[in-house]
């Protein structure tokens, strides 16, 4: 039944939670060296935290993160199970196990990963399989086993509640009335013990006691599946891919709607899917400080790295980094990487790539972007890039990315994505003028009008509310399709028939 | 459990050496080994703990051995790191204290053994104070998340947090700071509600609240007076801004900025309006060693992003008088940017003999943090005499510095390698005012900067453990 229950939990993680555990495995970094490792001996649960992040690194691999966690679960059912039938028989055990089972499974749905606890409750649950006895002169027994919860929570932190429990229990059923300084034992050690060492650990006792913390359980989120299962698309560069999960989203929401618009404005078609997607939301409106959710901070930050703004792009991966737990992020750390050698920084750029070449997720793309042994594809990506950068010498308080995307036009007219996130926001808050100003300036100015059907459809309506002569209409309005659809839509304005049509958007909806 | 994890490591770093190949025929070449961290040719006090580094080109072992006159020290192990046992690294030093170890560097790389040109390590005998506070954050200081404020021994490895991030509420914090005549009277900063200047004196704690309803902040730069009678304080309203070209990255600035005098006896704020002018704006006060004088920067306002670059601050004193808590009634210029040049002055620290002036210079603002730029400047106080001091600058920064109380030693925040995080540097200055070439504080595992991801922030020597620990702040703040 067990194993069944495995195989079920395994086939549920890989075709549903593949996504949701690849953001677990970016939302740390696991680095096998002896002063890293060290590190985990600053707090309690030294070895369950240690193995959990140590085996969350595969998470990368949806089997592997499938089976790691699956299997997981099973072996801390397994250990519960065994003491408890010892204790109360097969079918009391088997039916707390079971609810046990339901709880850790559920916490398996928490944004950060439950992998430590589950392997802090395995190994609670099995160091209180020890025993560990005195034999005195008068060949009576005196048992020590108590003790055990010390090295217990050392270990595995709150699983060593699960020692004592069961150390306790055991006793009682053994011994009864005779056992009931065992269980005093157990209940001052379980108590004492993290009191003692919180200092040590600069945490409070509480906390000390429920190291590395008991997650919440709940249900799988649907909507946040589908949005990780975007993101992780887009983080592929899998552009088709992000815009057709995108595209079928139960939920479409700002950020299925921001990493639609970004894959559309990678494959030079924003303006033709504009108003193609039921959510308007380009990003460009967006701010980020310490109180924004983390996957917007990702989306920001995705969008300065696309538009060629390095120093917000960094600013929004430090954001994300510090943010995540324990401060560390491999995908972050990557983008770190990324922009400074985008930037020319070598030096610091070398910094996160060496950190990445121990990480398993991003150890062959460190080994592709190493300074001096660039991979082609690598050097033709961050050269393009270099193009694009923001060269305008300025010093800004706030991110206010229309300020920022004219920087980065005024760098380089030729920043396609970043000319389309301009006059598509200018669209989509409706203000014509300023959109006809910024197609000038960026398009006409510099003789190389973009001939799009939105903006045409756009420019047609600041040429007629303006009465434009009919010279400036030949200037402007290069699609005689679109000439007389205009005239059509004049004459019905508001007809479902144009809903496809930025007049349409402009006269009818929000 | 650092005890434990040093057994353990122990253990296993016999385990490993018990199989170590040895060098056998190897070929002298006269280069320098390639090190991290650079430990050659720096001057080190007597009393640091070992100077551990790595190979940065690959090795499958390095047998290194530390020599002065008769006494030797061997490091031998499969890898690329050189670690020394802290017993006889001590031993090591105070048989050099005085004179110089000289380092061999064997590295086995592929089937071929190299023995590389030797360095000098000087040892001198004037010790370094021997504790060490900073904060570690992440370098990009907009925001933060689990901060803590450490104090780490110098003569081993022993680290531990003198302000936590579990135990305050993640709020932020900064700025551990001694009074020069007193080690026991310090104080650090916890932000957020109901935080402020935590005064630790003698390992009793209270919560300092300076702040009037004028004021344009709270304290933000501080520094006691050598009495400890005193501390000199600037209000600062702190502007963070980000530079489009991605070399620059982040600048702070203030809108608004005045210094303060408060007298911790009397629970009192004393004001001058030469050190608040609001066409002005003055920061990073700090008392001379004698307590005569408060040297500040100053600088014409207001600042405005547009025109950041010509944020230009100069160097000022003005009197003090201990005894009345009386603030002179003129300024006097020190440093002057020269005009035309880039060179605003920021964190004047005077040594506690009241010999130098040690100031950082940089292009312009007051967060020469992240200024490549920005270097260390000393003045020696007797003669006016100015020191660029090329021995101790990098092309990063350099800043964020601070005086042992022998004056022999000062450390400071230096970014020089990888640009991005601050590391603790130390540098020597001798009887004649001689500075050496700095080290970065040694760690137990050399891989250890590599690895890690938060700066060192306003690094501050301490003559000994301060008296309080992380739980003793809790009962200061809101429940």
């Amino acid at each position: 039944m067990c194993l069944t229950g495995i195989a079920v939990l395994f086939v549920f993680y890989l075709t549903t939670m593949s996504a949701h555990l690849k953001w677990q495995e970016q939302n740390q970094i696991f680095i096998p060296t002896s002063d890293w490792l060290g590190t985990y001996f600053n707090k309690p649960a030294w070895l369950g935290c240690m193995a959990a992040e140590w085996l969350i690194q595969f998470f990368c691999y949806p089997v592997a993160s499938a089976l790691i966690l699956s299997l997981a679960v099973g072996f801390a059912v397994i250990s519960v199970y065994i003491p408890f039938s010892m204790i109360i028989g097969r079918r009391w055990a088997g039916a707390i196990t079971t609810l046990m089972a339901l709880w850790l499974i559920s916490t398996t749905f928490d944004e950060m990963s439950s992998l430590p606890f589950i392997l802090c409750v395995t190994g609670g649950s099995l160091l209180s399989e020890c025993k560990f006895y005195m034999v005195v002169k008068d060949q009576r027994h005196i048992d020590f086993s108590p003790l055990i919860i010390v090295p217990a929570f050392w270990l595995f932190g709150v699983g060593a509640l699960l020692t004592a429990l069961f150390i306790s229990l055991r006793t009682l059923k053994a011994k009864r009335l005779k056992g009931l300084t065992v269980v005093l034992a157990c209940l001052l050690l379980a108590v004492i013990t993290p009191a003692i060492l919180a200092p040590r650990y600069s945490l409070r006792p509480a906390d000390t006691a429920m190291y590395p913390g008991i997650p919440a359980p709940g249900l799988p989120d649907k909507e946040r599946l589908q949005r990780l299962a975007i993101d992780d698309a887009y983080y592929r560069s899998d552009l088709d891919e992000t815009k057709r999960l995108a595209v079928h989203a139960d939920t479409p929401n700002d950020v299925t709607a921001f990493y639609y618009y970004l894959a559309s404005a990678l494959q030079d078609s924003l303006p033709d899917n504009l108003l193609k997607y039921p959510v308007r939301n380009l990003g460009t409106l967006t701010s980020i400080s310490e109180s924004t959710p983390l996957p917007v901070i990702n989306m920001m930050n995705d969008l300065y790295y696309t538009l060629g703004d390095m120093t917000y792009a960094e600013r929004a991966a430090m954001m994300r980094n510090v943010f995540s737990p324990h401060n560390r992020n491999s995908r972050m750390l990557r983008r770190l990487a990324e922009i400074n050698l985008v930037s020319g920084d070598t030096l610091a750029a070398t910094k996160y790539l060496r950190i990445l070449g121990h990480v398993v997720s991003q150890r062959q793309w460190s080994r592709d972007h190493t300074p001096g042994s660039l991979s082609p594809q690598a050097e033709a990506d961050i050269m393009k890039r270099r193009m694009y950068v923001n060269k305008m010498p300025d010093l800004r308080t706030g991110d206010n990315c229309r300020f920022i995307l004219l920087q980065l036009l005024e760098s380089n007219p030729n920043n396609t994505v970043a000319l389309d996130y301009l006059l598509c926001t200018d669209l989509l808050l409706k203000d014509i003028e300023t959109f006809k100003n910024d197609y000038d300036t960026y398009c006409m100015a510099k003789d190389s009008p973009r001939y799009k059907d939105l903006y045409q459809q756009a420019l047609m309506i600041y040429l007629a509310g303006t009465n434009a002569p009919q010279d400036e209409w030949n200037r402007y309005i290069r699609s005689q399709e679109q000439l007389e659809r205009f005239q059509a839509y004049s004459m019905r304005r508001g007809d479902r028939s144009f809903a496809d049509t930025y007049w349409y958007y402009f006269d009818l909806q929000q | 459990m650092r005890h434990t994890h040093s057994l353990i490591l122990s253990v296993l770093l016999i385990v490993i050496g018990a199989c170590t190949p040895s060098p056998d025929k190897p070929v002298k070449v006269d280069v320098l080994p390639d090190i991290y961290p650079d430990y050659t040719e720096v001057t080190v006090p007597q009393n640091i703990a070992p100077l551990n580094f790595l190979m940065r080109d690959s090795c499958g072992a390095l047998y290194v051995t530390a020599r002065s006159g008769d006494t030797e020290l061997v490091s031998h192990r499969k890898g690329n790191e050189a670690i020394f046992e802290l017993n006889k690294w001590r031993k090591l030093m105070q048989a050099a204290a005085g004179s110089e170890v000289i380092v061999e560097v064997t590295a086995l790389s592929g089937d071929q053994w190299t023995t590389y040109r030797p360095f000098k390590i000087y040892v001198s005998p004037d010790s370094i104070d021997p504790y060490l506070t900073y904060r570690l954050i992440e370098p990009d200081y907009e925001v933060y998340s689990r901060l803590q404020i450490m104090e780490r021994c110098l003569e081993d490895f022993t680290e531990r947090p003198i302000c936590d991030y579990n135990l305050v509420g993640n709020r932020c914090m900064n700025c551990h700071t001694y009074a020069p005549g007193d080690i026991d009277l310090s104080f650090l900063y916890v932000r957020g509600p109901g935080g402020g200047m935590v005064l630790n004196d003698r390992g009793r704690l209270r919560m300092l609240d300076m702040r009037t309803d004028d004021m344009v902040s709270g304290s933000v730069y501080a520094q006691f007076s050598p009495s400890g009678k005193y501390i000199v304080f600037s209000a600062n309203n702190i502007i963070p801004a980000f530079h489009t070209r991605p070399e620059k990255r982040l600048e702070v600035f203030d809108l608004k900025s005045d210094v303060y005098v408060y007298d911790l006896t009397s629970d009192k704020l004393l004001r001058s309006p030469l050190l608040a002018d609001s066409a002005r704006l003055e920061t990073f006060p700090t008392f001379s060693a004698d307590g005569r004088n408060i040297y500040l920067c100053i600088a014409d306002g207001p600042a405005h992003p547009a025109r950041i670059d010509s944020l230009q601050y100069s160097l000022y004193s003005i009197n003090f008088d201990e005894s009345t808590g009386t603030i002179g009634n003129a300024l006097d210029t020190i440093v002057s940017p020269t005009p035309g040049a880039h060179n605003s002055v920021s964190h004047p620290r005077i040594s506690p003999d009241g010999r130098h002036l040690l100031y950082t210079v940089s292009d312009y603002g007051t967060f020469p943090i992240w200024h490549r730029e920005a270097d260390l400047r000393m003045i020696d106080l007797n003669t006016g005499m100015i020191d660029k001091l090329p021995q101790v600058n990098s092309d990063k920064s350099d800043t964020y510095h601070s005086w042992s109380r022998s004056g022999r030693w000062f450390v400071f925040a230096s970014k020089r390698d990888d640009g991005l995080y601050g590391k603790p540097y130390f540098a020597y200055v001798n009887t004649d005012g001689k500075v050496s070439k700095p080290f970065v504080l040694p760690q137990k595992i050399p891989t250890f900067y590599d690895n890690n991801l938060k700066s060192f922030n306003v690094p501050e020597l301490g003559a000994r453990q301060v008296s309080f620990s992380s739980e003793d702040i809790v009962p200061l703040l809101p429940k």
